[in-house]
């Protein structure tokens, strides 16, 4: 074989791949053996490292080139499928560099892009725990035939023979367009032109991207048509409507290449748990919180030869579609103050809650069961204190209903509508949840107006008694939320709404015995009326730059106040007021955020009380100086979400 | 009469409220033990920002101060006589009882004694299971009074009538005191002394027994209960706080400031300030136990009589 037969033929193999030009990298060779604990112990980091990675270890599209990346441990094999290389070290670094600065759509990708980077220098030394960069070669354009190949041709002049006659081959733009759909948000068609070295000025032009710009839509669920975006990939040049341009797209439907310059992409929002089966309520309410978007990339490629000498060469531009759920919430809750007495008396019958009524009215059998035990067992007394054994039962039932939260029909005025509007579909949320939170409600009623947990030392006599009236979380909520495009390249959370919650509304008027100092009978009289509750004035967050904070007044005073009054010969003579202070507070609260709707804890606290008093026997004696816990400290929680009541 | 009884335990707590059960039994106690305590007749004081010394029938019943709370009520029935009687109260009274009526521009706290004040006084008359803060009844009479707290004190009175069938008190026949000269001082102090001296040495049941008219007074007489009603938890009162670390203060005859009282029936003993003549301190606490005393002469001889 002449030389000339051989430059030819080494020509030829470098065209269709086959030899490759290579940094020779001695993997392994250098290496010292480590402990085989210490050789696992690398390769679950590496392993850990490349799931953080863009695209795993995945093939993915960048400059014009594909990449991939492997552990350097497995790079071997792939040696021999004759499509990827190794990037040589100090390339590679500032290849992945790049990536970081364009490829990366979150800190914890380019954090591990770096991380990559730098474990790419100890390939050498390292097989096991390193990561390595691979690419495919280039598509070289060697025109065999047109020039006559010489009998003195190297491979050095096959590289200057390429070099010496191009074929323009190159990008202009990439554009991607998504025409307006009912949820999208932004009425008119967004326009998407990525460009090299294009800097991103949203204000100015919100229309022009960066190359490897994350372009945000949103779609719907599988339900619904699929949301379109059309890519066009706009050329200056082209090699050969068989190679050039070049777009390697995905979907939420498939993946591909394509050599046609418009594509059409179908995108769907990630399946949600309400898709199937009818979810609770704040699992529809935090459904827009929690998910989690999904991306896929665009990449356009050509030989990167410019028309005209001097033009930037453009061989790749790429851009992720990064798809957001489209559905959009809304919530009307009223929770009306259907705590009073005659709210015990429900007639409507209900569809709702069927087997906790049903559990419910187990648990009131048995009171009222308990109560006739009650009867027979003091018979005699009760007839001739008058009381009848139905007295009784309908006590134990009475007591019983309000110790066990029991609702036997929506509470008169109670509206809660959660609805997700998923493209054409609409899922309600179930309302049990709902349930939970009235029974915490009439729970907290019940131990609210149980005097002995009042009082610390609470006696029983003539002149005590107590009427009780407290209302728990009446509350009025509007709000809508949802993701919604932007004019601009990006999707934002949409939010707004009001509330207006009454966290405790109570009126008391208590008399209570209470022995003093161990020895003086006193009734304690506590009265007075208030609400302590939290309002939220109407907010709207509309675009995304806007930074919208839900302001949280805590309103009104609720403190109950009285005297004390000695029986018989006996004076409490108080110091300070006699008061029972009642507080609200809030943990971890947030309302209308980026996180959530309501989410947190409301607690209401009673302070407790501990009076200073002077004791005199009707001047037979004084006893100055002392103090008593009068009034027991308590606390109710209402947690968003609320949690079920055992 | 008060009936105090533990909550309901066992099956009957597990179903009925405490306060269900026990109406059932203070219905019952009631209607046996109702003819023991009698009615009360009931002072009742609303008050703010105002130093104010109750009076019935030119008896101090309460001294009410900025710091206390208010309402503030005390039952009366020992110092009611049958008929006429009178509801008085001394505004911005002084801080020592011998000159409580006279201004005290210089005294102690008058100069953060200022601002809206006001008072208002009752007197009701309640059933013996009736409150005074707990019921609703119009009062035989009362005083309103609003203005500035000044350290100049004012007295308003009004006359009320009582329907009281018992015999009279011994107060009321205690020989009239015109003032309060050297020689009645030294007779009232000469008393006062051998009465500490009793407490001094922890003679407790001899100084219950000085007060035997007093007791017996106020324990049957004016509400309609045994004498030992009284005496047993004064006793125990006394017994303890008399021990150490409680100690009782020194009888100084100088310190001791006299006032006639129940239109010159009786005298009552206070030390300057307005502290306690008998009381036992604890060192370092504002735990105190006080034996108030009213003094009155009868037959010529000096009693405990309120």
């Amino acid at each position: 074989m002449s030389d000339d037969e051989v430059t030819e033929s080494v020509a030829h193999m470098i065209y269709r791949g086959r030899l490759r030009i290579c940094t020779a990298i001695g993997l392994g060779g250098g290496s010292q053996a480590k402990p085989a604990r210490a050789v696992a112990s690398d390769r679950i980091a590496a392993d850990r490292e490349m799931e953080n990675l863009p695209f795993k270890g995945n093939a993915f599209r960048f400059e014009s080139r594909r990449y991939r990346f492997v552990l350097a441990a497995r790079w071997r094999p792939l040696r021999t499928d004759g499509d990827y290389r190794l990037v040589p070290e100090h390339e590679a670094r500032s290849v992945v560099g790049r990536m970081a600065q364009t490829l990366a759509r979150s800190e914890e990708e380019r954090a591990a892009l770096h991380g990559a980077a730098a474990h790419l220098s100890s390939v050498r030394d390292d097989p096991v725990g390193a990561v390595a960069l691979l690419r495919t070669p280039p598509i070289y354009q060697i025109v065999v035939g047109q020039a006559p190949v010489s009998s003195s041709m190297t491979p050095s002049r096959v590289v200057k023979l390429r070099e010496k006659k191009p074929v323009p081959c190159n990008l202009s733009f990439l554009e991607i367009t998504a025409a307006p759909t009912e949820s999208s948000g932004c009425k008119s068609v967004r326009n998407g032109q990525v460009r090299l070295n294009q800097a991103l000025k949203r204000n100015q032009s919100p229309s022009l991207l960066k190359n490897g710009q994350v372009f945000q839509i949103t779609a719907n669920s599988s339900a619904n048509e699929p949301r379109e975006v059309t890519i066009t990939v706009h050329s200056e040049a082209s090699c050969g409507a068989d190679t050039h341009p070049r777009l390697d797209w995905s979907d939420s439907e498939e993946s591909g290449l394509t050599h046609k310059t418009v594509r059409k992409l179908k995108f769907f929002r990630e399946p949600q748990p309400g898709d199937t089966a009818r979810i609770g309520l704040f699992a529809m309410w935090n459904a827009a919180f929690s998910h989690e978007s999904t991306t896929h990339a665009i990449v356009a490629s050509s030989c990167g030869v410019p028309a005209a000498s001097g033009g930037a060469a453009v061989a790749s531009l790429g851009a992720v579609i990064e798809v957001f759920p489209a559905d959009q919430y809304t919530a009307e809750i009223s929770l009306p103050a259907f705590l009073k007495p005659d709210a015990l008396e429900y007639s409507k019958s209900s569809q709702n809650w069927t087997s906790a009524r049903d559990k419910d009215k187990e648990k009131i059998e048995e009171a009222k069961k308990l109560g006739s035990e009650v009867y027979e067992g003091d018979a005699k007394f009760m007839k001739e204190a008058g009381i009848s054994r139905k007295d009784i039962r309908d006590f134990a039932e009475e007591q019983e209903k309000r110790r066990i939260g029991y609702l036997a029909e929506d509470p008169p005025g109670l509206k809660i509508e959660i609805s997700q509007q998923d493209g054409n579909r609409l899922l309600k949320a179930s309302v049990d949840e709902i349930l939970n939170l009235c029974r915490l409600v009439r729970e907290s009623e019940y131990r609210f107006k149980q005097l002995q947990l009042w009082f610390e030392k609470l006696q029983w006599g003539p002149g005590v008694g107590f009427k009780i009236e407290c209302q728990f979380l009446i509350l009025k909520l509007s709000a809508k939320w949802g993701y919604k495009e932007y004019t601009d390249d990006r999707v934002f959370l949409e939010y707004g709404g009001s509330l207006d919650l009454d966290i405790l509304k109570a009126e008391a008027k208590i008399s209570a015995g209470v022995r003093f100092a161990g020895m003086a009978d006193a009734i304690v009289f506590i009265s007075g009326e208030g609400v302590l509750g939290l309002t939220v004035p109407e907010i709207k967050k509309e675009k995304p730059d806007e930074t919208v904070r839900a302001h949280v007044k805590p309103r009104g005073e609720l403190k109950f106040s009285g005297g004390v009054e000695g029986t018989l010969m006996w004076v409490v003579q108080a110091k300070g007021s006699v008061s029972v202070p009642f507080s609200a507070e809030t943990e971890d609260l947030e309302v209308f955020t980026e996180r959530g709707v309501i989410s947190g804890t409301v607690v209401v606290k009673r302070e407790a009380v501990v009076l200073r008093y002077d004791l005199s026997m009707a001047g037979a004696f004084s006893m100055g100086g002392k103090s008593d816990d009068l009034v027991k400290e308590d606390k109710w929680s209402f947690p968003f979400p609320p949690q079920p009541v055992s | 009469m008060v009936i105090s009884l533990p909550a309901p335990t066992g099956l009957l707590k597990n179903v009925i409220p405490p306060c269900r059960v026990v109406w059932l039994f203070v219905i019952f106690f009631i209607l046996q033990d109702s003819a023991m305590a009698l009615p009360r007749y009931i002072v009742r004081a609303d008050f703010s920002n105002v130093r104010a010394e109750v009076l019935v029938n030119d008896i101090p019943v309460a001294m009410l101060g900025p710091g206390d709370s208010s309402p503030f009520v005390v039952p009366v029935n020992q110092f009611v006589v049958k008929g006429r009687n009178s509801l008085g109260v001394i505004l911005h009274a002084g801080p020592d009882i011998g000159t409580a009526d006279q201004p005290w521009p210089n005294g102690v706290g008058a100069p953060g004694y200022t601002g809206p004040a006001t008072a208002t006084i009752r007197i009701g008359y309640y059933a013996e299971n009736e409150t005074a803060l707990g019921t609703d009844k119009p009062a035989l009479v009362s005083l309103h009074w609003e203005g500035m707290a000044t350290p100049r004190p004012q007295r308003l009175e009004r006359a009320f009538d009582a329907a009281i069938e018992a015999a009279p008190f011994a107060w009321q026949s205690a020989t009239p005191i015109a003032v309060v000269d050297a020689a009645t001082r030294v007779q009232a102090l000469d008393y006062l002394g051998r009465l500490h001296a009793l407490l001094a040495h922890a003679q407790f049941d001899e100084f219950i027994g000085e007060q035997s008219v007093k007791l017996e007074e106020i324990a049957k007489v004016a509400y309609g209960v045994p004498a030992d009603y009284m005496r047993a938890p004064m006793l125990q009162a006394l017994r303890a706080h008399s021990a150490p670390p409680y100690a009782l203060e020194p009888f100084n005859r100088d310190d001791i400031d006299l006032r006639l009282i129940a239109n010159g029936r009786m005298i009552e003993c206070l030390k300057r300030g307005r502290r306690p003549l008998f009381e036992f301190r604890r060192p370092g606490s504002d735990e105190t136990l006080s034996l108030p005393v009213m003094l009155g002469r009868i037959d010529g001889r000096w009693q405990v009589l309120r």
